[in-house]
């Protein structure tokens, strides 16, 4: 559900760059989640809200009270200085929240904080967004699960890949591509330059604490889950079942309580 | 060389960090360089770093001691942190590259795998003064011109030292020893 929020803001960047005039009109209950997670902190103060925007937001109401959410963050085009303590800051959250429940693995903090770091990185290094990307964190301590997701309007991380390694992966389907950037780490920059290590690192995370790991791009949606040493696709959607939407958004699903890590 | 000293907190992560920190610690090397005072043995040291992820180092310190290979060797110390070691070493590794961090905790040799020997050979060398071709001939039963191929591969990658001694027949010989 937090996922749907972030596409959702994202999406309404993406019409208000094309020039579109969005107004988003609520009933209550979906007004309400969405206030809770601080949507309205981080959306565009060009759109009109109805019935209306509002006045005290209940995410800085009860700041310290919600024990399960982390805020939406919003990634501003080109201030990656602006966010340089944001992976801390976030990983740092969650490990408050879930420490309160449950006993943790030492190291799991940076783990968190390499997830956040890696996929902030991805956005600025690769994405070329020239409108903000979000990224959020929700924690479910009674079921011991965490969501974190994030979401640009860049360039779509297998069109970038593929657009610069045509030849190369001309047979691939996107889930096989996808699969092999979080299993072995593929860059858009080609292999002999090696980056990529992030993403790799990312599956890495993701097999050890049982994540399942939803990528929707502009032409498809794929669900990858932790096979014992490698991420597994599971299924896809692809461009005719899905609407028009631009860039990247991940979600990562840990169910801490099934890893062994714990 | 205190990596922590280079960022304005102990949390070290992206590219963009990562290029930063290469920038000043090549401008440290080079300038300790001219100063004639260079050591050549390069010491990473973590201390204080809390949190980094897998980018950062990528750029920070493979590059640079992919940069200085030839001229220099590198250690890197004092990293407490499990997970920052496992994103240490996906740094290396996507690099195609193999590092070696020496602490209380002994030597790790981390990234790109190597083969067997050449592990058996480094972790052989540690605790000595310095190993020769006939050392390595002896203790894992190989030809003199084999031991002697391997040490120079090892050295090669800037994971071993290399000076020139004298053989017992009278003639030079290099030897090896350790980094640091």
């Amino acid at each position: 559900m937090i996922d749907a929020g972030l596409r959702v803001l994202s999406l309404i960047e993406q019409l208000v760059y094309d020039g579109k005039e969005v107004k988003l009109i609520f009933n209550q209950d979906l007004f309400g989640y969405l206030d809770r997670m601080g949507f309205f902190l981080v959306l565009n103060p060009s759109i009109e809200v109805f019935p209306e925007r509002p006045r005290i937001s209940m995410f800085d109401l009860h700041c310290g009270e919600n024990q399960n959410l982390v805020e939406i963050s919003s990634l501003p085009p080109g201030g990656e200085s602006k966010v340089k303590t944001l992976p801390g800051k976030l990983a740092g959250s969650i490990v408050s929240v879930l420490g309160r429940t449950m006993s943790l693995p030492r190291g799991f903090e940076t783990e968190m904080f390499t997830v956040f770091s890696e996929l902030i990185g991805n956005y600025f290094e690769h994405s070329e967004s020239k409108t903000p990307g979000y990224v959020v964190a929700q924690t479910y301590p009674n079921a011991k699960n965490l969501h974190i997701a994030v979401s640009d309007s860049g360039l779509g991380i297998l069109s970038t890949i593929r657009k610069a390694r045509s030849k190369e992966f001309r047979g691939k389907s996107d889930t096989e591509l996808i699969l092999e950037v979080f299993n072995e780490g593929v860059s858009r920059f080609g292999t002999n330059v090696g980056r990529s290590c992030g993403l790799t690192r990312l599956g890495q995370i993701s097999i050890k604490y049982a994540a399942d790991l939803t990528i929707r791009m502009p032409g498809c949606q794929v669900y990858l889950r932790p096979g014992g040493t490698k991420m597994e696709g599971n299924y896809a959607y692809f461009r005719s079942e899905l609407g028009a939407l631009r860039g990247t958004h991940m979600c990562f699903k840990f169910a801490l309580d099934k890893s062994g890590a714990l | 060389m205190r990596i922590v000293e280079y960022l304005n907190s102990g949390e070290a992560w992206g590219r963009d960090q990562g290029r930063y920190v290469s920038r000043l610690l090549e401008d440290e090397i080079v300038k300790s360089g001219k100063a004639g005072v260079a050591p050549k043995v390069v010491i990473l040291d973590f201390t204080g770093l809390t949190k980094m992820d897998a980018s950062f180092p990528q750029e920070a310190v493979v590059e640079v001691s992919r940069k200085f290979r030839g001229t220099k060797y590198f250690v890197l110390t004092n990293i407490d942190n499990e997970a920052i070691e496992e994103n240490m070493s996906m740094a290396f590794e996507k690099r195609s590259e193999t590092g070696l961090i020496r602490d209380a905790r002994g030597l790790r040799i981390i990234g790109a795998q190597l083969p067997s020997d050449f592990e058996k050979i480094i972790k052989f060398a540690e605790g000595r003064e310095f190993v020769t071709s006939k050392e390595v001939q002896d203790y894992l039963g190989l030809s003199i011109q084999n031991a002697s191929n391997k040490l120079k591969a090892i050295w090669e990658l800037g994971l071993l030292q290399r000076s020139e001694g004298s053989a017992k027949s009278g003639g030079r010989e290099n030897i090896y020893s350790k980094v640091g």
